[in-house]
């Protein structure tokens, strides 16, 4: 009897250890009711911007509150890596925010699951829809609908530190591939304390890898998204001449987080960095000698990406809700507030209309918005994650480790048409 | 023969009663602790067994599928890698562990020690710190060119790969600190399992002229082999459910590397939003845990020795 009680004891502590695991999964996908609102209209809208840009999208929507007095909007702003952990089971269980920020690249994965509203009626009626800039419009499309109104618009280009260049006798930040490659051998160095040519990362990081792939002719799937792109000849050469540079000559560290490239960079470790706007106040702070140029010209094109950042509302919302939210969207895109917004952060206005003068107060808006003309949005459809994230980073990080090029996109590009056949 | 039988009749039925009312209120001490368990792990367990019956992904509603998210499994070549990692990580970390901490408590258990409490306190610290924020910590060590580590073996000549970057290098860095943090834990244990060993056993086998490493072989691992079997056990199931230094460190990359059994969990949920799939992964990691628990436990408890 004794020996039986605890064996079972036994049994069950290690039942219960071994659940634990098992128990955090089935917990946080149970529901839980949502509670009613009425009268005056109070919104609750998600966000990650918790980078320098916060501060001024705080005043903007305390400005909003202001000078709207029947809706108020409760913005919580966290990690973006906390905001796609929670959005998706709050949504599920009721109890999800009003309306969202979100990268447009994660749109589509969210809208096919029917969690966003439509907004192809607002786009017909808003004062602002038709100066918005293109890429800004196309971005915010998942097949054909709707779904996002931008926030912003962040095309990226070569932070070059002017210091690190001028000790390496360069005169100008490099124009073409031949040039830039050239430039990172002479500017990168081992030994004690070691210097990169460019910080050039591939994990959790703006894309800075397909620009590469892009300005060769080639990519990581075709227009229409239906299709790999990493076998073909053009995507295997980019992969095979950088990823040479970096495995040879040193020119970047191997298989970094776009955290570490931005503090080698900021750490004058790193002469070039592909980055967006955000950028510019911490490599200011840190008193960083930078310029900006343009993303050196490719064998095929001149291409850049361009972040696109993008409002969106709940599917569960009621009518006067969405009308609130619908109306906080004109605010934000109206001229005056995207005058502030890009003075104040540097990021290129999300409309067209915006006059050289009226963003003098900083130089850099002005690059970035030229900047912009060659730039489009990284886009992978409903099959983001799958796509970016679990097949084409990894493939890369094998190959910055010695893989072979050739074969190991290969199979990254069988694994891609798996995912987009599967859709 | 008279007295037994009067013993009996007087309190066998006095004892039932009381022994219900006992059990009785034995029961209801245990409510609370009983309700918390419900909510939190009875119930979440047997509904994430329902939903590793299913199709369910937050939307779209569910659907019941059988097993076919375990057979998915066994095709599935990320579980095999991960499977693999994750026995990586768990065989390397408990055995150093546990050693370590078993050399280390044998050392600070000695009187006379100068500076024993210090050292102690000093190697029990990391327990105390969240693994999260230590996790943070070794990673910004470990940043190349930049971290801390890294600089000071580049300033004495030895150039170390960027450890969390590389491939084969990742996950030796992260079972590292998976050592450092739980070494004092275990340590702590050992030295209390120590103390409680009579010092006249020692002292006997002294007399019978037994050397250090006969009374450490023949007085200290048999008497010790309870603490050791706690000790083991709880290790290994921490080791097997490792994730939250490796999210932090690493995220499971590079390439995968130091993708974790609960690492897949964690990305098959809540990144790819299949908790139909993750869930069936998180059931056959407590099978994996159970299993290996119940051989720890015969195979120590066979070896529990009183003297």
């Amino acid at each position: 009897m004794q020996v039986r009680t605890r064996r079972t004891l036994r049994a069950s502590a290690a039942l219960l250890a071994g659940a634990a695991g098992a128990a955090t999964v089935g917990g946080l996908a149970s529901a839980s009711p949502k509670a009613a609102s009425s009268g005056h209209i109070t919104l609750t809208y998600w966000n990650g911007f918790t980078g320098p840009d916060g501060p001024t999208v705080k005043a903007l929507v305390s400005q909003f509150n202001k000078t709207h007095p029947n809706i108020t909007i409760n913005m919580s702003i966290m990690p973006w890596d906390t905001f796609y952990t929670k959005l998706l089971p709050a949504l599920a269980s009721g109890s999800g925010p009003d309306f969202v920020a979100m990268d447009t690249q994660q749109l589509p994965q969210y809208a096919n699951k029917g969690v966003f509203v439509s907004l192809n009626s607002y786009f017909q009626k808003s004062p602002n829809t038709a100066v918005l800039a293109p890429g800004a419009v196309s971005a915010t499309k998942v097949n054909g609908t709707q779904y996002g109104v931008a926030v912003n618009y962040a095309p990226l280009m070569m932070y070059w530190n002017k210091t690190l260049f001028a000790n390496a006798h360069i005169a100008a930040p490099p124009k073409n591939w031949p040039q830039w490659m050239a430039d990172a051998v002479k500017l990168s160095h081992g030994g004690k304390s070691p210097q990169y040519g460019i910080a050039l990362a591939d994990n959790n990081t703006v894309p800075m890898w397909p620009i590469l792939l892009w300005e060769n002719g080639g990519g990581i799937v075709n227009s229409s998204i239906s299709k790999g792109m990493l076998s073909s000849a053009q995507s295997v050469s980019a992969v095979q001449q950088w990823s040479n540079l970096i495995i040879k000559n040193g020119i970047a560290p191997k298989n970094i987080s776009g955290a570490d490239a931005d503090s080698l960079f900021q750490a004058q470790k790193a002469a070039m960095e592909i980055n967006g706007p955000w950028a510019t106040t911490g490599y200011t702070q840190a008193k960083v000698n930078y310029g900006l140029a343009p993303v050196p010209s490719g064998p095929a094109r001149t291409l850049t990406l361009t972040d696109v950042t993008s409002m969106s509302i709940n599917a569960k919302d009621s009518p006067a809700k969405i009308a609130a939210a619908e109306t906080f969207f004109n605010y934000w895109n109206s001229k005056a507030t995207q005058i502030t917004y890009a003075v104040k952060t540097g990021f290129v206005p999300t409309r067209t209309d915006v006059t050289a003068t009226e963003l003098k107060a900083n130089p850099d808006v002005a690059l970035f918005e030229a900047a912009g003309h060659d730039a489009v949005p990284y886009q992978l459809g409903s099959q983001f994650t799958n796509i970016d994230t679990d097949t084409w980073t990894p493939a890369i990080e094998k190959i910055l480790d010695g893989a072979s090029v050739k074969s190991t996109l290969a199979t990254a590009n069988q694994q891609i048409n798996t995912y987009l056949a599967s859709k | 023969m008279a007295r037994q039988k009067l013993r009996s009749r007087l309190w066998y039925p006095w004892s039932t009663r009381m022994r219900r009312r006992r059990t009785l209120t034995a029961y209801l001490f245990m409510l609370p602790s009983l309700a918390v368990l419900g909510v939190f792990m009875f119930y979440p367990l047997i509904r994430a067994g329902w939903l590793s019956l299913t199709n369910y992904s937050f939307f779209g509603g569910s659907r019941f599928i059988g097993l076919l998210n375990y057979r998915n499994l066994i095709h599935d070549p990320q579980f095999w890698r991960d499977l693999v990692n994750t026995l990586y990580y768990a065989g390397v970390v408990t055995p150093v562990s546990v050693i370590l901490a078993l050399a280390l408590a044998l050392l600070l258990n000695r009187k006379g020690l100068p500076g024993r409490g210090i050292f102690r306190a000093a190697i029990f610290l990391p327990a105390v710190v969240s693994f999260a924020v230590s996790a943070i910590a070794f990673r910004f060590m470990f940043t190349p060119s930049i971290g801390f580590i890294t600089y000071w073996l580049a300033q004495i000549g030895i150039n170390v790969p960027d450890w969390l970057d590389s491939v084969s290098f990742a996950m030796p860095a992260v079972i590292l600190v998976g050592i450092w943090k739980n070494v004092g834990f275990y340590m702590v244990i050992f030295i209390a399992g120590l103390q409680t060993i009579p010092k006249e056993l020692y002292e006997a086998a002294s007399i019978d002229g037994a050397t250090r490493w006969r009374r450490f072989v023949n007085v200290t691992i048999p008497l010790l082999s309870n603490t050791t079997m706690f000790v083991t056990v709880i290790s290994l199931i921490a080791s097997l459910q490792a994730f939250d230094q490796i999210y932090v460190m690493t995220q499971g990359g590079p390439a995968f590397s130091t993708e974790t059994l609960v690492t897949l969990v964690y990305r098959q949920g809540f990144q790819n939003f299949q908790m139909g799939y993750a869930s069936a992964i998180a059931y056959v990691l407590m099978a994996l845990v159970l299993i290996l628990s119940l051989f720890q436990l015969r195979f120590f408890s066979r070896r529990t020795v009183k003297y």
